[in-house]
């Protein structure tokens, strides 16, 4: 029945990330952003929590969770830091295409390491196509041959997430001349392989603690992800997964902002009262407030339509939009709030509001959210 | 955890309402709006079918009502099937959704603020089966509306009988009524602590209607003026009784009427969800007749753009109102949520059935293509039960913790 409550078991993972995000996160994230990476201390410390697997099967070693427990974590995290959240999440979007596309053996082999706390820094790095908008073959940069029953790879991968401390790579991949989405494969790549060249680290608009770059694949040996009969469907779950974690940090990042200003909008005084009782300033809290509420209901009922098997990849890149829209509302009007000093790093707002950004521009952007959704928005209307 | 799903009742009553509202009320809308009025057989047919009873407590006469918690064990869902029953009907048409027979914005006052001999005699008119019969909640007055604190109908004691002098304006069913619920004040000085509710039957003495609006939207529905000319109503019919105002309650008549908007804005804001969901999908339906044939590719591709954005905020202003219902019925304060559900469900009314007129264009126009009339009826939603406006006033004051301290 109709239920807002979190529940018992989230509970629990609520209150216990809330606390790290609060006691640990927020206390380094400055720091992680200035030296560009999480330091090992916190990774440590959050590998002792057991929540990397925490929505996935038990026989790979995760919790065994469904994918609600996600969303309440990572939105949890992110409210600590959105690029430490990201970061922590070290199986990533890599993790979730094993999870869809490999072999039970794959999966085992590849994501068990997670269930261990002492491997704190084993990460999948992922290259995907350059826009990452799901079903664009054209802006896929790596491409494959098969030689004697074995698979090679050459191209140049961008925005690669971890692209220089992971372990594995998670790589999908074209035939040479194909533009064919069901001739889509993934494949997985040791980072020790010889061909492999990681050139340069992006410097972008926020995440900087989470590593993306460019990596370069010049014949070099991979092996594929054989589990899937059907590639657009696993393709399709693992970006469900993906842009449900997404939405709960941008959700994060963006409740962290608002819960800010209105500290602040009370202490701060101007024309002899606190500025929260200027209506002008209120009013705006209050839409930040209600984009807030409406964005987290819609992320819940999108999860759980997901646990239900009743969403599609439309109704999560919908609700995902929904979210990245509140968020470019309510993380610049928190700056706002604050005036001056929203603008200035003294103050984690402008933080926040950049790390949203880049947590919506590095899962496609808004405007692939849209097309996505569009898409079985006219399918389902009996339009082509 | 959290879930979605609906329960049996709420399921049930979505499936039964939704086909009403689709085979009786949908057909009659248009030109209902052109007549601004309903016919009288179809408010039989909902009489006879129990729908003037369906807000009645079952110990005044009414059945059960759906979703009434049974036994100490089980959780009300009277709000959350209230709003899903909300959206489906104003789906059908808001206008005649207001026309509903039942005790209506008045039902809720009576409820919390009414002595049982009171509750007993407002809901009694509701079980004449041969005529439907309405009840009404008469705040607003020509000098105020949002402010109520500017209350100036005036309650003057005489022996057993208070005098009621004064004037309210745009009341729902009010002319046509058996019974309003008026606020007025003993003595304005006290401010909100002054105010008074009283139950005012139909012949009272010094009563009268004034003259019937002609409004922008919801034209089907009746909107009165009420005339309180030293109108005597006799004490029994304050409601909650002269010790209500003097020990139980701080703020008296005041707070009762805050109160009853914890349940109807939910119920309002369902509404204004139901508008935008049938704005929607009337466009749906007319893009499907009209437009995806052999149009050039941008400007339907913007059209789908736009179409996400009205599905996606339809979506979260549902859930909204979803979630400050399910606060009602677990008895969670959920004041500053039910207007978050008010006030953003107006707003997306407004967008979308705005967007869907200029999507249509020229065949927007027309009020045979509903729309045009949808987006007039919606409008009043940012202002009834509470301006946009009010509504972040609620909100603000209970994000505010530090100088403010409300729940």
């Amino acid at each position: 029945m109709i239920n807002f409550e979190v529940g018992e078991d989230l509970k629990l993972v609520q209150d216990t990330i809330h606390e790290f995000s609060l006691n640990e996160v927020r206390e380094i994230a400055r720091e992680a952003e200035k030296i560009g990476k999480v330091p090992e201390s916190l990774e440590k410390k959050y590998a002792e929590l057991s929540m990397f697997l925490i929505d996935y099967p038990e026989n790979v070693g995760g919790a065994g969770m469904d994918v609600r427990s996600s969303v309440v974590l990572y939105e949890e995290l992110a409210w600590g830091d959105p690029a430490i959240a990201l970061s922590l999440d070290t199986p990533g979007f890599g993790g979730l295409v094993i999870r869809f596309f490999g072999t039970d053996e794959q999966k085992v082999k590849y994501l068990s390491p997670f269930s261990d706390p002492s491997n704190f820094s084993y990460r999948i790095g992922s290259v995907w196509n350059r826009t990452f908008d799901p079903y664009d073959t054209e802006s896929v940069t790596v491409r494959y041959v098969s030689k004697g029953g074995k698979f090679f790879l050459n191209g140049t991968g961008y925005f690669v997430h971890n692209f220089d401390n992971d372990d594995i790579y998670v790589v999908l991949a074209l035939p040479e001349g194909s533009e064919d989405l069901k001739e889509l494969r993934v494949f997985i790549v040791k980072k020790e392989s010889p061909g492999i060249t990681t050139g340069r680290k992006d410097d972008k608009i926020g995440l900087l603690s989470f590593r993306t770059g460019v990596v370069e694949f010049k014949d070099v040996e991979a092996e594929v992800l054989s589990g899937s009969q059907d590639p657009v469907k696993s393709l399709e779950e693992s970006y469900i997964y993906f842009w449900l974690r997404i939405a709960s940090m941008i959700l994060g990042a963006s409740r962290a902002a608002l819960e800010y200003a209105i500290d602040y909008a009370q202490e701060r005084v101007a024309f002899g009262q606190p500025i929260a009782k200027h209506q002008g300033l209120a009013f705006m809290i209050s839409d930040m407030a209600i984009l807030l509420e409406g964005a987290r209901d819609y992320l819940w009922e999108t999860a759980w339509s997901v646990v239900e098997g009743k969403a599609s990849i439309g109704d999560v890149a919908a609700a995902l939009a929904q979210i990245a829209v509140a968020a470019d509302k309510i993380c610049p009007d928190a700056i706002q709030v604050l005036g001056g000093h929203g603008y200035i790093m003294d103050h984690p707002v402008e933080k926040w509001a950049r790390d949203a950004k880049a947590l919506s521009l590095l899962a496609g952007s808004l405007i692939v959210f849209e097309d996505v959704a569009s898409n079985y928005i006219v399918k389902e209307n009996g339009g082509k | 955890m959290f879930d979605f799903e609906l329960s049996p009742a709420m399921q049930n009553i979505r499936e039964m309402i939704h086909w009403f509202a689709k085979t009786e009320i949908r057909p009659l809308a248009i030109e209902a709006d052109r007549t601004h009025q309903v016919p009288r057989e179809f408010l039989m047919k909902l009489v006879k079918m129990g729908f003037g009873g369906g807000s009645i407590p079952g110990r005044f006469g009414g059945g059960k009502l759906l979703g009434e918690p049974e036994g100490k064990k089980k959780e009300s869902e009277i709000n959350r099937i209230g709003a899903i029953a909300m959206e489906e009907l104003a789906w059908g048409d808001p206008a005649i959704l207001l026309n509903i027979p039942g005790p209506g914005l008045g039902g809720p006052p009576v409820m919390i603020m009414g002595t049982p001999e009171q509750q007993k005699m407002a809901f009694e008119v509701f079980k004449d089966t041969e005529n439907p019969h309405w009840g009404a909640y008469a705040l607003t007055e020509p000098g105020f509306g949002s402010d109520v604190a500017a209350l100036s109908t005036t309650a003057v004691k005489d022996g057993d009988y208070y005098i009621l002098n004064g004037t309210k304006i745009f009341i729902t069913n009010g002319a046509r009524a058996d019974w309003n619920v008026v606020f007025a004040t003993i003595d304005k000085s006290l401010g909100r602590a002054g105010h008074r509710a009283f139950l005012v039957f139909k012949r009272t003495p010094g009563f009268k209607v004034g003259k019937i609006e002609q409004k922008m939207g919801l034209r089907a529905a009746e909107t009165a003026e009420l005339i309180f000319e030293d109108c005597r109503v006799h004490k029994d019919f304050l409601l909650g009784g002269e010790e209500y105002y003097e020990k139980k309650v701080k703020g008296g008549g005041f707070k009762g009427a805050m109160k009853t908007f914890d349940q109807t804005r939910p119920l309002v804001a369902a509404m204004a969800v139901g508008i935008a969901r049938a704005a929607y999908e009337r466009l749906v339906e007319w893009i499907n007749e009209n437009y995806m044939i052999n149009r050039p590719i941008p400007r339907y591709q913007r059209i789908r753009e736009l179409l996400v954005e009205m599905d996606r905020e339809i979506k979260t202003a549902r859930y909204l109102v979803w979630q400050a219902a399910w606060m009602g019925d677990v008895g969670k304060p959920n004041t500053k949520h039910a207007s978050m559900s008010k006030a953003y469900a107006a707003n997306v009314a407004q967008r979308v059935t705005s967007k869907a007129l200029e999507i249509m264009g020229r065949d927007g126009l027309e009020r045979d293509n509903l729309v045009e009339k949808l987006y007039r009826d919606q409008k009043v939603f940012d202002i009834f039960e509470g301006t946009g406006q009010i509504q972040r006033i609620v909100i603000y004051r209970r994000l505010f913790t530090k100088l403010y301290h409300y729940t």
